[in-house]
């Protein structure tokens, strides 16, 4: 092994995984994104959605169908989301720039 | 034996009087570190007992110190959060008139929990708003100043609502005792004047309006003590109202709403006040001892917890002189301590396993299942959802998000002492929930209650997982600048049409019934002067009034007399005031009185008055 190999390997993992972490940021829009970043962005997006799907189809025929309650906490969470996802939008429609004073 | 048992707001009371003669040096600071832990002890101190009973009118007595499990539970919390908010205060806070306001604000507030009847309750009520408006109007600002007049008007308006309630109260049922109130306008009045402390929806806009615009100390102080008085005196009078515990759901649901839109930090923790009350006013509303033990189980959690995350806001604040997270940001490595605090606050607000939230919330959702509540029971723990979505924006936004361009550094040590004290007593109470358990107004209900059972504990493991994954997932609750209305909006409104109307139509029926009555002066005046005068215009006056509509329809008799009495009335008006009036003997005026007092006797007689 050449000297300083594992130096070198470990600064550049270092920068791929502070890449990463830079094309996962909340928001999506903060970090400079190469294309192929944007392409692994949007299939790793596709398949969390997908398990995010599955999981409440299991859900759901969990407590309606089978009448368990194992996983109602499921439920309840992905329906609180979407009630204040919706809720927060409908409220947008009075909202405004400026102090609440103003 | 002497019973020397002192009511602990005299304590407070006292130490706001000394305060002045301390100076701004180290003294200061050991007196209040001294103060803190005084009030402390004197509350636990306390056993069981009334006492402190003053008689101020016949059959009214006024009793200063009446302790239960219930004041007990208070006393804890009021004096362990006001205690740490008073260590808290010392770096922040410099002006002696924003400490005495301090603590005539955490004495009078010790003094209401432990009030034995509704006057002396009312009496602690008034002093604890006049004084936490000091904490308000000490920031400087002229937002400080509206907010502070704005706050204070509600709590005027709620005054005189609980004070009413109290006399309604008192004239049917003869009856002072702080307890539950008969159905009537009395029970409304009341209702109403709690209401307005304990932030019931729409009587809530005051909270989310003054507390972010107190110094920083101040809005620590008043996360403590207003609504959670008003949940004490709501605990001890409508429990078990079904409407109540409704109402409960509602505040949960809609505090949360609004904390998620907020910007400024210290505004997402007021709305979370509203939020968190509304667990307890559930609580209470549903009545039973499970339900009661979750209401007050959450009031003592949520002081630990919000009185951190108040401290932990106000640090960041300190630190960074910014309030709003869109401007905030990579402070987890600047301020370490201060982020491990905050997190530990917000999973326990969010109820996460393992911390005291879980525990409190969990048992006040198990009443509104006992009770057979459904619907309070979804608006619950869908509220629980929501906490944990407006807790992670704070935190990633405030601690974790990039921010290159934040300059910060750690909190002092007076400040990271009481955080971290509270913080710690969020996690040891989540561990050991038998340790508030013990304290609770219905012990043995308490223990009833299992928190870790399997499945409760999982299904919120489930809850809070599915929340965390799809609040990063979506990325859609990020931060923005705009603001969103709430019902202030519309008292404000109303406010100003309510200012048009006293300008503009009262002031103009006030000029006008003004006018009238100087012009009666004046003919008063006027004939005063020259009475003969005066009953000649009189006359000649109400001769025209009369003539006037028929001297069309008679124009042969009635003309004639109408010019007499108009040709009358200008000659007469023409005559000047001073002219020298006709004289009467002595003997005739006297005779004239005599008359008058034998009118004036006959009609005495004649009404039995002289009888």
């Amino acid at each position: 092994m050449r000297p300083g190999y594992a130096k070198r390997t470990c600064e550049g993992l270092k920068e791929q995984c502070l890449k990463i972490i830079k094309d996962l940021d909340y928001t999506g829009r903060c970090g400079v994104v190469v294309s192929e970043g944007k392409m692994e962005k949007k299939v790793l997006r596709g398949l969390l959605i997908l398990m995010v799907c599955v999981v409440l189809v299991v859900s759901a025929v969990s407590v309606f169908v089978l009448h368990s309650e194992d996983l109602i906490g499921v439920l309840y969470g992905a329906a609180g989301v979407g009630l204040f996802m919706l809720l927060a939008k409908s409220l947008s429609l009075i909202q405004k720039e400026g102090k609440q004073d103003d | 034996m002497t019973d020397l048992t002192i009511p602990p707001f005299l304590i407070f009371f006292l130490g706001a009087a000394v305060i002045p003669l301390l100076g701004k040096g180290r003294v200061r600071k050991i007196f209040l570190v001294a103060l803190a832990l005084l009030g402390l002890a004197s509350v636990r101190l306390l056993v069981p007992q009334t006492g402190w009973v003053v008689s101020i009118l016949p059959g009214i007595e006024l009793t200063f110190l009446q302790v239960d499990r219930l004041s007990l539970i208070m006393g804890y919390i009021f004096a362990l959060a006001g205690g740490a908010a008073i260590i808290y205060a010392i770096s922040t806070v410099k002006e002696t008139g924003q400490y005495q306001s301090g603590l005539l604000y955490m004495g009078s507030a010790l003094g209401a929990v432990f009030a034995g009847d509704f006057f002396t309750l009312y009496i602690f009520w008034e002093i604890m708003a006049f004084s936490s408006l000091g904490l308000i109007w000490y920031e400087g600002s002229r937002r400080a100043r509206d907010a502070g007049m704005r706050y204070i008007l509600f709590h005027l308006f709620g005054g005189a609502a609980l004070l009413a309630g109290i006399i309604i109260h008192y004239v049917n049922t003869n009856d002072i005792a702080l307890g539950p109130v008969e159905p009537g306008m009395g029970y409304f009045l009341l209702l109403l004047g709690i209401g307005v402390n304990a932030a019931f929806i729409p009587l809530h806009t005051w909270l989310p309006d003054s507390y972010p615009k107190a110094t920083i100390a101040g809005t620590i102080f008043l996360s403590i003590f207003t609504t959670k008085t008003g949940i004490y005196v709501l605990a001890r009078t409508f429990s078990g109202v079904e409407a109540v515990a409704y109402m409960g759901g509602a505040m949960v649901l809609y505090g949360v709403i609004f904390a998620i839109l907020q910007n400024d930090v210290r505004k997402l923790l007021s709305y979370h006040i509203v939020s968190q009350l509304g667990y307890m006013v559930a609580g209470v509303g549903i009545g039973t001892f499970i339900g009661i033990n979750g209401a007050i189980a959450h009031l003592f959690n949520n002081l630990l917890f919000k009185t951190t995350l108040f401290m932990c806001m106000g640090a960041v604040i300190h630190a960074t002189g910014k309030n709003n997270l869109t401007e905030l940001g990579g402070l987890a490595r600047k301020m370490p301590v201060t982020m491990i605090t905050c997190v530990i606050a917000a999973l326990s607000i969010s109820g996460v396993v393992g911390f005291n939230g879980y525990v409190s919330k969990g048992m006040v959702i198990h009443a509104a299942d006992v009770g057979e509540m459904p619907l309070l029971v979804i608006a619950l723990t869908l509220g629980s959802v929501g906490t944990l979505i407006s807790f992670l924006k704070l935190t990633y936004f405030a601690f974790f998000s990039r921010n290159e361009e934040i300059e910060a550094k750690e909190a002092p040590l007076t400040m990271l002492v009481p955080m971290c004290i509270t913080a710690f007593l969020c996690v040891a109470i989540g561990w050991f929930p038998s340790l508030l358990y013990r304290l609770l107004p219905f012990e043995e209900a308490a223990f009833h209650y299992h928190a870790y059972e399997a499945g409760h504990a999982i299904g919120v493991l489930e809850l809070l997982l599915m929340t965390v994954f799809l609040f990063f997932m979506l990325g859609f609750f990020a931060p923005h600048d705009k603001i969103t209305f709430d019902a202030d909006y519309l008292y404000r409104k109303a406010g100003r049409g309510f200012l048009w109307f006293c300008e503009k139509p009262l002031i103009g029926c006030a000029v006008a019934m003004e006018r009238g009555v100087l012009k009666i002066a004046d003919i008063f005046v006027t004939f005063g002067k020259n009475p003969l005068r005066g009953i000649r215009v009189a006359m000649a006056t109400i001769g025209v009034a009369l003539m006037k509509p028929v001297i069309f329809t008679f124009e042969l008799v009635i003309e004639p007399i109408y010019r007499y009495y108009e040709r009358d009335l200008e000659r007469a008006k023409s005559q000047p005031l001073e002219e020298p009036m006709t004289s009467v003997s002595i003997g005739t005026a006297v005779l004239l009185v005599l008359l008058f007092f034998t009118l004036y006797l006959i009609v005495m007689l004649i009404h039995g008055w002289l009888l």
